[in-house]
């Protein structure tokens, strides 16, 4: 298996503050490989550079070989790598449905030159329609997809956050602590739910999360970033006995 | 004697162009977020262009080398424009494709500069845009500096009554106006309509999601500022003149009140809001024709109730007489089934029970 | 001593932006509202001088005039804080509304006033609509010995003037640092025990007052119209957009380069590249393309986050 994603020596500072210090890291491809650190040590950050928000001011970002650093998100998400929101941001207006409508890449619809001529993209948009509608019953949203995105609760928020990057066909998909705000429980049944994806459709997932408990019962690799720095990475029983991790939640 | 067909006449196609402008206005605002506050400096750049073609390929078809801005010139304009109904109809076709052309390339162009900036400084750019174009226009020497042109020549000059002349110009600018409908009712249905909106809603996240929100953005101001070149080219043809003061900023506030009131996000709301300010209009310049002696000019009421009817919606209707409901897609079909069409008249009852109950409250 | 008549002009244009945009600058800055309706302030306080010299048909006192401008200036401002801004805030309105509510003002006064002119004018058989000031100021004044034009002094004089005080009153007064204050961090401001609404009203007293200040003076040097404070709206934004919306000092540098641009930067591309001096708001809309372009301000917030590149850069290597 090769590195899917590979992380070299990206820095980047705000304002005189380095928020990532010479990050170096792989995401293997098909794997789980989780994010973890205190608050405030630039996970979310690397998240950003990686899809395009921000430019690394040094180091570069690899997807399957090719740079990627320095492109803008929507030519990332082009190639491949889909994200999710740490505060799940969907069209709060539009219905469950058109939210999910959006994910797949380049419908012929979208263009504005085709759009007034229906029959372009009516047989597109009737097979995504269906396919969006498999998985809304797979993750038993079926009788929400009329309901506007805002009315949502916490945990379908939760799942349509997640299902968007699917849709999409994305080869790896970026979650930004896919179990905050829910219970335990629930938490567990989206790992549960990341994991059947990943096996059933080859996905790799890199997951930002703080609930270390369930993240180490499905993730293969786990990177440690403290302060914008990676102080340890491993498998999760390595990391999990690593103190200088400790110390750093401690600590911190 | 009041000429009540006469009004009707004159209110529909003021409603026609009104109701363009109000269309795009909410395809801008309503459906993809963006502030547009210097809508009127695309129909002042439609008007003018206008007024420049059509004069120029008169005087030029027939031979005559006076400036257009010139009295020579607006007396050979009388004297031509009603011999040659095809030169009529040409000019205005080509008048009407130049104008879409020139504002909405100057729509597309505007879009970048702003992209990095929010809401309130898109507003102000392109305000600002708007009134230093109508300040140069005041002193550009080639279309009459503040006087701008006249003369300019209705595409049905050559009929022989009048009446008849506005009802077809009216006839006109009304199937424009469908067209410019459907056009619109047909892209905000369809896949990239769900992209504006999704750019209203969250730009970034759109942009995460692989939508190219600038090239979107942009190529929408494009239709958009076109078409509102396009009322400014009808707007000329029926008044027969064009000058920079005809299109200060009040404008632009006019056409929001209208997109306020209607409702956002909404074709319908567009329209009815059209409705209304376009019969203010009218009322108002029929009180001032009728009653000359009047306190002070009926006109300055009218722009008044236009200031006062947007802060009392925004204080207490913000969501306006037709609030969005979300839009049906064809993607709806998987999960319900066709949709059943609603016949014209149970539209306009309802469009009527939606006014009383807003009114009412 | 005779001074170039470009020196002058941009001298006095930048007395006159500085008095019309750090008004607005304020105004945005501590109510979140960008108020379209502040061209009228500037209308409203070059007419008020003159409409009470007509009225009493007398010449008034430059002493009089000025606090009375800035009075009714204050008065509207105020009056259009509480009835369309204060409630709309309270509803928990978006920026976007506030700013269009205030274009609603702005309208609604704007031909108010044209509607009061019209009955005024022909109450008092005098046109108004084109008129000039009616004001006591010398032509010259002797200051040291050297003879000085008394109108431009006055502006000069009165800008300063104006500009320190408000200065002085944001750093030093109670009252000025609470502005601050909500400006900075409303809650924590009020947590503290300072009230917004009072805040609010000062701000808006203030905003309207000077920029009637700055109406004033234009009536002295020419003739007004209702049309005065809109004719210079693209200017005074462009000044506040430099200032980044939030600046009072980054405003004032931006009433000079609004003021250079327009009278000197004009004259050298007239003089080297014929190019015609009716350009000059293409100067001024320039000047504020560059800013939002170069550094977009952080103080209106939105737009996209980062510089997206309009060309793909890097694909593979």
């Amino acid at each position: 298996m090769c590195a899917l994603l590979e992380v070299k020596g990206v820095s980047i500072s705000f304002g005189g503050v380095e928020a990532l210090k010479d990050v170096s890291l792989k995401v293997e491809e098909g794997s789980l490989t989780g994010l973890i650190g205190p608050n405030g040590s630039g996970k979310s950050t690397l998240f950003n550079v990686i899809t395009g928000i921000y430019r690394p001011s040094s180091g570069v970002v690899l997807f399957q070989g090719k740079r990627i650093d320095g492109l803008n998100p929507n030519e990332i998400y082009e190639m491949g790598i889909a994200r999710t929101f740490q505060n799940p941001r969907p069209f709060g207006s539009m219905t469950t449905l058109e939210n999910l409508m959006l994910s797949p890449k380049g419908q012929r619809g979208e263009s504005i030159l085709k759009a007034p001529l229906k029959r372009s993209w009516l047989d597109e948009e009737l097979e995504i329609a269906n396919n969006v509608k498999t998985l809304m019953s797979q993750v038993g949203m079926l009788d929400f997809y009329k309901i506007p995105a805002s009315d949502l609760s916490g945990g379908h928020t939760k799942m349509l956050e997640t299902s968007k990057g699917i849709l999409g066909g994305a080869r790896l998909i970026l979650l930004d602590e896919p179990t905050a705000g829910v219970q335990y429980a629930v938490g567990r049944r989206i790992f549960e739910h990341i994991d059947s994806l990943r096996k059933r459709l080859n996905l790799t997932y890199f997951v930002i999360e703080h609930r270390i408990d369930i993240l180490f019962d499905f993730a293969d690799y786990v990177y440690v970033l403290h302060m914008g720095k990676l102080i340890a990475e491993g498998r999760p029983e390595e990391v999990a006995s690593n103190p200088e991790v400790i110390k750093a939640y401690i600590g911190g | 004697m009041f000429d009540i067909f006469g009004f009707l006449v004159s209110w529909l196609t003021l409603f026609g162009i009104y109701a363009i402008l109000s269309l795009c206005l909410n395809m801008e605002i309503g459906y993809t977020g963006m502030t547009n506050f210097g809508l009127v400096a695309f129909l002042g750049i439609g008007a003018f262009v206008t007024g420049y073609v059509s004069i120029s390929m008169f005087l030029s078809l027939y031979g005559y080398n006076y400036p257009i801005y010139s009295l020579d010139a607006v007396i050979a304009m009388g004297q031509i424009s009603g011999k040659n109904p095809l030169l009529n109809l040409s000019a205005f076709v080509a008048s009407l494709i130049l104008s879409f052309l020139v504002s909405g390339a100057i729509g597309y162009l505007i879009t970048y500069p702003t992209l990095r900036v929010g809401p309130a400084f898109l507003g102000i750019t392109i305000l600002s845009f708007g009134e230093m174009l109508r300040i140069f226009m005041k002193h550009f020497e080639p279309t009459g500096g503040a006087y701008g042109l006249l003369g300019i020549p209705n595409p049905f000059a050559w009929v022989p009554d009048p009446a008849l002349k506005s009802q077809l110009f009216m006839l006109t600018t009304l199937a424009i106006l469908a067209g410019v409908f459907l056009y619109y009712r047909k892209l905000s249905e369809s896949p990239y309509g769900r992209v504006l909106r999704s750019i209203r809603e969250d730009e970034v996240a759109s942009l995460c999601l692989g939508k190219p929100v600038p090239a979107v953005k942009a190529r929408l101001l494009f239709v958009a500022s076109g078409i509102s070149g396009i009322a400014g080219s009808l707007l000329v043809f029926y008044t027969g003149s064009v000058s920079p003061d005809m299109f200060v900023t009040a404008v632009t506030f006019e056409v929001w009140g209208m997109v306020i009131v209607g409702g956002r996000g909404n074709h319908t709301g567009a329209l009815v809001g059209a409705v209304l300010f376009s019969l203010l209009n009218r009322v108002s310049s029929a009180l001032s024709f009728l009653f000359p002696g009047m306190l002070f000019d009926p006109n300055y009421v009218r722009w008044m109730l236009v200031g006062v009817i947007i802060v009392a919606a925004l204080m207490y209707r913000p969501k306006g007489i037709f609030p969005e409901k979300p839009i049906r897609t064809e993607a709806w079909n998987i999960f319900e089934g066709p949709a059943t069409d609603r016949g014209l008249k149970k539209r306009l009852l309802e469009v009527l029970k939606r006014s009383a109950r807003w009114l009412l409250g | 001593m005779e001074v170039p008549t470009e020196a002058f002009n941009t001298i006095w244009y930048f007395c006159m932006y500085s008095l019309m945009a750090v008004p607005l600058t304020l105004s945005y800055r501590i109510s979140k509202v960008l108020n379209f309706a502040h061209g009228v302030y500037i209308t409203i306080g070059a007419y008020a001088p003159i409409l009470v010299a007509i009225a009493l048909n007398a010449r008034i006192s430059p002493f009089v005039a000025v606090p009375f401008a800035f009075l009714v200036g204050a008065a509207v401002a105020l009056a259009a804080h509480m009835l369309v801004f204060s409630p709309l805030t309270k509803r928990n309105s978006s920026p976007v509304t506030l700013m269009i509510a205030s274009m609603g003002a702005w309208i609604f006064i704007k031909y108010a006033f044209y509607a009061l002119l019209d009955i005024l004018q022909k109450a008092w058989s005098t046109p108004l609509f084109y008129t000039t000031s009616n004001v006591n100021i010398p032509e010259q004044i002797e200051v040291v010995g050297l003879v000085l034009n008394a109108k431009f002094l006055m502006v000069v004089g009165l800008t300063s003037l104006s500009l320190s005080l408000l200065l002085v009153f944001l750093t030093r007064t109670k009252l000025g640092m609470a502005l601050r204050a909500i400006a900075d961090n409303s809650d924590l401001a009020q947590i503290s025990g300072i009230s917004k609404e009072q805040v609010l009203r000062v701000t808006w007293i203030i905003s309207g007052g000077i920029a009637a200040i700055s109406g004033f003076i234009w009536s002295l040097f020419s003739y007004v119209s209702p049309e005065v404070g809109d004719t210079v709206i693209l200017q005074v934004f462009a000044c506040s957009v430099i200032g980044g919306l939030t600046s009072v000092p980054l405003t004032v540098v931006g009433a000079l380069v609004i003021s250079s641009a327009e009278n000197l930067f004009i004259l050298v591309l007239y003089r080297f590249f014929s190019v015609p001096l009716s350009f000059r708001p293409f100067l001024s809309f320039l000047a504020l393309l560059i800013t939002i372009l170069v550094r977009p301000p952080a103080g209106a917030g939105g737009g996209l986050p980062y510089r997206y590149r309009l060309r793909q850069l890097r694909r593979g290597d």
